[in-house]
């Protein structure tokens, strides 16, 4: 049976530090069974979730971890990022969804960091404890 | 991150030359895309072939800008790779809201042909 196998890596709480997360996880995916096209896109959703660590759960501010977990194992990608900054106080049991498009002026400029993950992976959920948010998102990958 | 203005067929064209149009690196193509609508040009190119990544930051910058345009202009993006067009694709904004085009000279006629029906 195959086994998991897990990379973790941790970035500084800088926006600067986020290409590193993505250029890692391209990296890996280009090396590894899966649908290719959809590579662009899945370090797109990463991206995003760590964007929203650094900006909503530590504010921007500098000196802080971010934790990013990649796994794969029968046939699945799981990505895990995780903060111990302010989480989130709810979060939606069902992902906003990508408008239609043609209503320009209701489209609304913020919230698709979250859209773009609901869009890409199968499955988004979030948790916290102990002052550790994650979230974490899986879809097929063979 | 370096963004060159050029105006070819009366038409203003945007190059941001970074690799990167996401939360770190986008501030100074929004300030310029900015510039450029607060001057009154409503038909812009935007070249995206120096542009690897985009996020949906980058994404918003642009969207920004189209809602100040509010019909009464155009945005068209030229030379976008994979990982762009498939942000485009993802949020469906390739479905009316942004033209996408694969060389500059392309986004360039077709705005000019908008420009001069107006």
């Amino acid at each position: 049976m195959p086994k998991t196998r897990t990379l973790t890596m941790t970035i500084d709480s800088s926006l600067d530090n986020v290409s590193l997360v993505g250029n890692a996880v391209r990296g890996i995916l280009e090396n590894e069974p899966g649908p290719r096209h959809d590579i662009p896109l899945v370090e797109l959703a990463v991206c995003e979730a760590v964007n929203n660590a650094i900006i909503h759960g530590y504010d921007q501010k500098e000196g802080f971890p971010v934790e990013v977990s990649l796994s794969l194992a029968k046939g699945k990608l799981i990505v895990t990022v995780a903060d111990r900054g302010r989480g989130f106080s709810t979060f939606p049991d069902a992902l906003p969804k990508v408008p239609a498009g043609e209503d320009l002026q209701n489209m609304p400029l913020g919230g698709w960091g979250l859209r773009i993950m609901g869009e890409v992976m199968e499955q988004v959920r979030y948790s916290s404890d102990a002052g550790r948010n994650e979230l974490t998102m899986s879809r097929a990958w063979a | 991150m370096t963004v060159v203005e050029s105006v070819i067929n009366g038409v203003t064209v945007l190059a941001p030359l970074g690799t990167r149009l996401d939360a770190g690196g986008c501030g100074e193509f929004r300030r310029r895309l900015e510039q450029v609508l607060a001057r009154g040009q409503k038909f812009i190119a935007l070249d995206l072939g120096a542009v690897r990544f985009m996020d949906s930051t980058g994404l918003a910058v642009i969207l920004s800008a189209l809602q100040g345009l509010a019909g009464e202009g155009r945005i068209a993006c030229a030379g976008a790779g994979a990982q762009v067009r498939k942000l485009f694709e993802v949020t469906r904004l390739d479905q009316g809201l942004v033209s996408l085009y694969s060389s500059v000279d392309q986004a360039v006629d077709s705005l000019a042909r908008t420009q001069g029906r107006r």
